[in-house]
This record gives structure tokens, sequence and C-alpha cells, in this order.
């Protein structure tokens, strides 16, 4: 194989393992608006605080974030039930925009609460065992994103498991697919709305704990984070479980690629150019569902 | 003569439920029609279709002789139909004049001519005195009048109206039907109603056209489709003595 | 009723006119916020309070016509004036091509506004990358001398900075007035409450809603080319963020989405609240970076919350002003 081969599969080989890790952030901001019906503009400040909260257990603790993730997810599911049952339950009734609104103030004084208590400057979680590569043959896989993505795997797999497997994740699906239906049948819709962001929540925590491995953290990262998120559901499919880690896959892979062809820095204009064209071609995503 | 409105066979389907199927009905200028059937027969689905929200699957739907299936709902009404909707849609955040205002501003687009045209028309139908109301503070009949307002403030050659006298006491029903053969008399204006009141349709209508599970079972004046044993059949479900 | 208001608003506008003569820079720079802010929200209000539809991504306006303005007179040295005309033509085009695709294809809600939101941050990421217009590191506009007034190239004073800042506000606001009493003001406000009904009565979506948005981009870019000129420097990063978004839409939110003087009651609020508190706090000691924009987010939970309808609402009942 001729060194440019190696060289692409390399990359898109690390482009699938981070595009699983954006899937499963994804997947977090699929549930909550497929069940909630929320557009949660500050998913991607609730991953950071989780990476900012993993930098943290590891810097004061010396927690491994593979172990703070669980005590991590966990809390997040929690602070995510709460924020649905307090706050954004208001505004169920009121026009979608104001529900918009709110998640966006949320995410500004969450970005610039992060901003102020841990400064600007940028962190890092930098785990010895991981510094190596693993070679597959004349292929060489990052240690770090591989153990990231394969975390990211397991907790996809619980999840598709909950909803699959279990009577709550079933009554959320149903709730999901036919309000009304889940309504007439008697299912306590705000408590399942709840537990859907409290997942929502969990699984963008759980996504952080293994992003702080792969990438330097600035309190300013959240946006970015929350538009990778909407153009991987968008891509994928909103409301897709499936449709948002496929999603995640394409577009780390995407830009793992576009990065060796454009400037690095200039990458995620392919993903937004990828959104522009899913919004106007399938803004229902790529993954069809079965009605 | 040609009818005003002809609609020639048309059908629809919903993710494999028939909604209409192979359905006509003609309107005469100046006539009044009415829609009767069941309720699921596809009245409000057959609306839809000549209103423009929905294109037929087949068929054609020509007014004054002009092919209208397939147009936006904004170019039906530039064609002259106007419709009320079986849920009132008021826009709420606004006055009841400015609700009228909005439909005054088709023919009349200057704001002071359309303001006056619209206090004209609320005040013939009895909500001249509501008018600097917010349209949400309105009670339900008088939601539907306002949808009629609005209609009419289109200068439409055929209204459609849908269930325009649900939840309308006997009078307010008189004071309705009085308003619509006036304009009917006086304006020139056909309408095709449907409704489910009967002794509206009879008083009002001069043909009726009898719909049931999407298809057109009889039509004729009032007298003669109340009669016809397909009709009782539909509604009450089973062949009846007479 | 109606005296009452026009007195009112005679009373605001002889004040902001004799402002700069009673205030020092440090006041004529929060009030050039406040008018800037003002007029900005006036800009998305029509597309929001009139049309309906929620744009997250007016920066992209404030940016294209910002660095349009200031490339031609960089690169070429033509004066503001002359460029505002190109800035307010590129910024209405491109508000016209994502109406075009938007609205021929359905985008409503949350996909129109990701998708505005989407078209801001690829500029802003196209823009850190092209070299001719300064890249990442930014452009910069020579200021010659500040004492100096030259209105044909918007060099001087903040005093002449202020005046024009106040007639773009006070044009805005003529403009949304004029408007709100004619047809296009009507037929905005009735996309705005129910398509169906709107449709139903002859109000063609398409052609109406891209008017909202071609007009809202349109004054979005002259407010580009004023940031331009009276901060003498531009940087992707900072001017297509989507804080400038953010900050575009508290304004009207805060006073009272669709409403007339809302957006300018909210820039009131909004500039008091967060310039007030952030220089309190640095008198005191505490200079904090990202303090003033917690407050933004702070004052905007609140209102979204609490006062949906914004304050103006409810301050205009209080002087009996309403409308």
């Amino acid at each position: 194989m001729s060194i440019d081969l190696i060289n692409l599969t390399n990359v898109i080989i690390s482009g699938v393992l981070t595009g699983l890790v954006y899937g499963l952030m994804a997947l977090g901001l699929s549930v909550i608006f497929g069940v909630a019906r929320v557009v949660n503009f500050a998913h991607g400040e609730i991953m950071t605080i989780a990476m900012y909260a993993a930098v943290a257990a590891f810097a004061v603790l010396h927690l491994d974030p593979f172990v703070a993730l669980l005590p991590i997810a966990a809390s997040f599911f929690v602070f995510g039930y709460f924020l649905q049952a307090t706050v954004i339950d208001r505004f169920i009734s009121r026009p979608q925009h104001s529900q918009f609104i709110l998640l966006l103030a949320l995410a500004v004084i969450i970005a610039n609460g992060l901003l102020i208590i841990f400064g600007a400057d940028a962190r890092h979680v930098q785990l010895d065992y991981l510094l190596d590569s693993i070679e597959v043959g004349s292929l060489l896989v990052d240690r770090g994103k591989l153990y990231a993505a394969l975390v990211a795997c397991g907790a996809s797999a619980s999840l598709f498991a909950f909803f699959y497997c279990t009577r709550t994740g079933t009554a959320i699906r149903a709730c999901a697919d036919n309000r009304a239906g889940a309504k007439v049948v008697g299912l306590n819709m705000k408590r399942l709305y709840s537990i859907a962001f409290g997942i929502g929540s969990s699984s963008a925590a759980t996504a952080g704990c293994m992003m702080i491995l792969l990438v330097d953290l600035t309190p300013g990262a959240g946006p970015s984070y929350t538009l990778l998120a909407f153009v991987i559901v968008i891509v994928g499919g909103l409301g897709s479980m499936s449709g948002a880690l496929t999603g995640g896959v394409l577009i780390g892979v995407s830009e793992a690629v576009a990065g060796l062809f454009i400037t690095p820095s200039a990458k995620s204009m392919a993903s937004f150019a990828l959104l522009i064209v899913a919004l106007i071609f399938r803004p229902r995503g790529l993954v069809v569902r079965r009605a | 003569m040609n009818p005003l409105l002809e609609v020639r066979g048309v059908s629809l389907s919903f993710r494999g439920v028939r909604a209409v199927f192979n359905a006509s009905i003609s309107v005469a200028a100046n006539a009044i029609v009415a829609l009767i059937g069941p309720n699921g027969a596809g009245k409000t689905t057959l609306f839809n279709m000549i209103a423009g929200a929905s294109a037929p699957e087949t068929g054609r739907i020509l007014f004054s002789g002009r092919t209208i299936d397939g147009l936006r709902p904004a170019e039906i009404c530039d064609l002259g139909i106007a419709r009320t909707f079986q849920i009132a849609k008021p826009f709420t955040g606004l006055s009841v004049l400015d609700n009228v205002t909005i439909g005054a501003l088709k023919r009349n687009p200057r704001i002071d001519e359309a303001r006056d045209c619209a206090k004209e028309i609320l005040t013939n139908l009895g909500l001249g005195a509501k008018r600097d109301l917010p349209a949400s503070a309105l009670t339900l009949p008088d939601r539907k009048r306002l949808e009629v307002a609005r209609a009419i403030a289109t200068r439409p050659k055929l209204l459609l109206l849908d269930e325009a006298m649900a939840g309308l006491r006997p009078s307010e029903c008189e004071a309705m039907i009085e308003f619509l053969r006036g304009i009917n008399g006086t304006q020139g204006i056909a309408i095709l109603l449907t409704e489910h009141v009967m002794r509206v349709v009879m008083a009002l209508a001069q043909s009726v056209v009898v719909l049931h599970q999407g298809e057109v079972v009889a039509s004729g004046t009032p007298e003669q489709v109340v009669h016809e044993p397909a009709v009782l059949e539909c509604y009450l479900g089973e062949k009846t003595f007479i | 009723m109606k005296q009452r208001a026009i007195l009112l608003l005679a009373g605001l506008g002889a004040g902001l006119l004799c402002l700069p003569l009673i205030s020092n820079d440090y006041v004529l720079s929060v009030a050039i916020l406040f008018l800037f802010f003002a007029y900005t929200g006036q800009a998305w209000n029509i597309l929001m309070g009139f049309a309906g539809q929620l744009s997250l991504g007016h920066s992209a306006y404030l940016g294209l016509g910002a660095y349009v303005a200031a490339a031609t007179y960089f690169h070429f040295g033509i004066g503001p004036w002359a460029s505002a005309w190109l800035s307010i033509t590129l910024c209405a085009a491109l508000a016209g091509a994502i109406g075009a695709l938007a609205f021929r294809y359905g985008l409503s809600g949350v996909h129109f506004t990701l998708l505005t939101i989407a078209v801001a941050e690829f500029m802003r990421i196209g823009f850190d990358h092209f070299a001719w217009l300064g890249a990442s590191g930014g452009l910069f506009l020579q200021v010659s001398r500040r004492d100096q007034i030259d209105l044909l190239n918007l060099r001087g004073t903040p005093i002449m900075f202020y005046y024009v800042i106040l007639t773009l506000a006070g044009g805005a606001l003529l403009l949304s007035a004029w408007l709100s009493h004619h047809r296009t003001g009507y037929y905005w406000l009735a996309i705005r409450e129910d398509e169906d009904a709107a449709q139903a009565l002859g109000i063609h979506l398409f052609r109406w809603k891209l008017l909202a948005m071609m007009v809202s981009a349109a004054m979005t870019s002259l407010g580009g080319v004023f940031l331009a000129f009276y901060y003498n420097n531009l940087f992707p990063e900072q001017v297509f963020h989507i804080s400038r978004s953010i900050e575009m839409i508290l304004g009207p939110i805060i006073g009272g989405i669709g409403t007339l003087f809302g957006p300018i009651v909210g820039a009131a609020v909004l500039v008091l609240l967060a310039d007030g508190s952030t220089e309190i706090l640095a008198a005191a000691g505490w200079d904090v970076p990202g303090l003033k924009q917690l407050i933004y987010g702070i004052t905007l939970f609140v209102a979204i919350t609490f006062l949906p309808q914004g304050v103006w609402p409810a301050i205009a009942r209080k002087l009996k002003v309403s409308k």
C-alpha cells in the first residue's frame, strides 16, 4: 500500500473513533428532542461542564476520567432531570421560539460561568498510558481514541438496551412515537420527559469525559459542540438513535478527511456545509424511520 | 351556462386511506350548495382540495373555466375563493378589527380603506361593538363570525364555509342565515357550505350534495335528497321504511 | 392617549439630541452602545416581531456589512457612504438566498433557526481564512485624527458617531412605525400569527417572508458598517460570533418582541444593567472577563421566563400610552 493510502486510512479510523464519541453526545440530543421535543441549545455547554468536572476530578482527586465518568454521568442525570422538571417544563405550552431562547440563555450563563470560575486557559487531561499508538499491521490507532470510542460504544449499547429492553425505556419510546396515544394510555409525560432529559445530559457528560482525553478544553467550547450535535442529528435524523451514531461517525470521518485536504482550522466548514445541504434536502435526516 | 366551480372526479388518499374518491360537484354562480355527510365523510378534505391546501391525486377542479387544482391557497384567494376553517383560526394576538382588515387588504391595499371596509362588515355581522377587543377574548360563536367576516372581506366570488354554524345558538344561527342570504342576494357571492345542522341546510341550500366515505352518494334539491334511501342509510346505517 | 405618546417621544428625542452636551466620553460611549443595540434590535425585530421567523444568525449580516465597507475603504479608499450601498445589496442578497432556500423547502421553526446559525458560523470560519480581508489577524482601519470630523469617511469624534447612530436608530424607529401602518406590517403580523389563515386570505407566504428577511438583513448591515468605522478593527471571531447574534436579540426580547418601542426600551435596560453592574464591580476591584456576558445571559433568562411579553407593554400600560 502506498503511504498516502495508509495515511488516509489512519485518518479515517481516527475519524470513526472520534465520531463515535460525537455520536454519543448527539445521541443525548436526539433523545431529548425526540422525547421531550426540547431543542437543547445548551447541550454543548452541558458537555463542557462535564469536561471541566473531569479535569477537576483528575487534578484534585487524581481520578482517571474512565473512573470519574461514573459519578459524573450519574450526577448529570440528576441535573438534567431536575432542569427539565423545574425550569424547562414551564415552557411546554409556550411557542417554540421561547423554549429555544430559554436554552440559549442557559447556555450563555453556563459558558460565562465556566469562564469566570476556571479562567480562559486551555485545560487537558493527560494519561500516560494513553500516549502511545497501537499498531495494526501498517496502520496506527491512537490508544486514547480507541479507548474513548470503546467507552462511547459501551454507553450507546447500554442506552439501546435501556430503550428496547426495559419498561421505562419502552414507555419513553412510545411517548416519542405517539404523544397523544401515550397520554391516553396513562403514561406520566412529565416524568418521562425529565428522564429523557436526564439521559440526554448524562450522555453528553459521558461523551465529555471521553472528549477531554482527545482535545484541549476552553470555556467557549460549548457552542461548537452544540452545533456539531445538531449537524449530526439533522444529518442522521432528529429523534433517531441509530441515526445519531451513524451521523456522528459520518461527521467524524468527514471532518478528519477534510482536515487532510483543507486547513485543519477550516474543517468544521465541511460540517456546516453538510448541515446546510441536509437541512435543505432532508430535514428529517438521512436515516429513514419506518412509519 | 357554465358553473362557477366545477369539481370533476377528484380523489385523495392519506397513507392508503381513501379520504375522497371520484367526487364531482358543481356550484353555479350565485348559488348556495350544501355538502353534507356523516363525520369522516371527506367534506373538509374536499374543501381543502378546492382551497388549495391539498392537491387532488386525480381529477380536475375548475373555477370560472380555469383549472385551479394544484394552485396554492393564496393564489386561490386571488382568483376569488375564500374559505373558513372548521376550527376557527383567528389571529389571536391582534384585534378583531385588525383581523378583518387583513382580509380586506386583499382588494383594498390602502390601510384606511381596508379598515373602513372591515368596520362595515363587522357591523353587518353584529361584531361592531367588539371590534377593538383582542381576538383571543372572543367566545366561540363570535370567533366563527369573525372567520366569516374575514373571509368575506376578501370579496370572494365563492365562499367555502366549513361548519360555520357549529356551536351557535338558534338565534345566532338565524342571524347568520340571514346574513348569508343577504350577501348571496345583494353581492352575488356563491356559497358552498358543509353543515351538520339540517335546519340550516334546508333553509339556505338550493342544492345538496351528500358525501359518504369519500364518495358522492346523492345530489339534488334538499327535498329530494332527504328522501333518498342511500342518504338515510349512510346516516342511520340501515334501510328504513318510509 | 396618542398625544401623551407623542409628547413622551418628543421628550425622549430632545433628551437624546442634547445628551452629548452634558456627558463625558464614557457616558457617550455607553449611549452609543445603547443606540447601537436599539438599532440592530429594531432590524432583527422586523423579522421576528413582525414575520415571526427566529433568526439566530444575524451576525452574518453584521459581519458581512462591516467587512464590505471596511474592505472597500482599506483597499480602494472608497468612503462608507458609497460602500454602504454595496453592504446593503450583498446582505439583502445573502438573506434572499437563505430565505429562498429555506422557504422553498418549507423550513421553519428549529430547522430555519439552525440554518441561520450555520450560515453565520460558516462565514465566521470562512472569513477567518480570508487573507485579503486580514483573516483571523483582523482588518484595521486607519485612525487618523480623532478630533477632526470627516463625516464623509466616518472619521471623527465620538460625538459624530453618536449622532450617526442616533440618526440610524431614529430612522429604524420611523421605518418600523411606517411598516406597522402599512399593508406590509399587517401581512407580516398575519404570517406570524397563523400561516394557514394568512394564506387563506391571499397572503403569498414566500414573497412576504422573503421581503422581511431582506429588509431585516439590509438594516443590520448598516449596523455593521457603523461598527467597522467606529471600532476601526474587525475580527471574524468577534463580528461573526454567535454572541453578536445573541446581543442583537436581547433588546427586543427584554423590551417586547413585535412592539415598536420594545427594542429601544430593552436596549436601555440591557446596557444599564450590564454595563452598569460591570462598572460598579470594576470600581470595587472586580474586573472579571465574562461577567457582562453572564449578566446578559441571566437577564435573557429572567426576561424569557417571567416577562415573555417584555417590559415595554407593562410600562406602556402604566404610562397610559399602550401601543
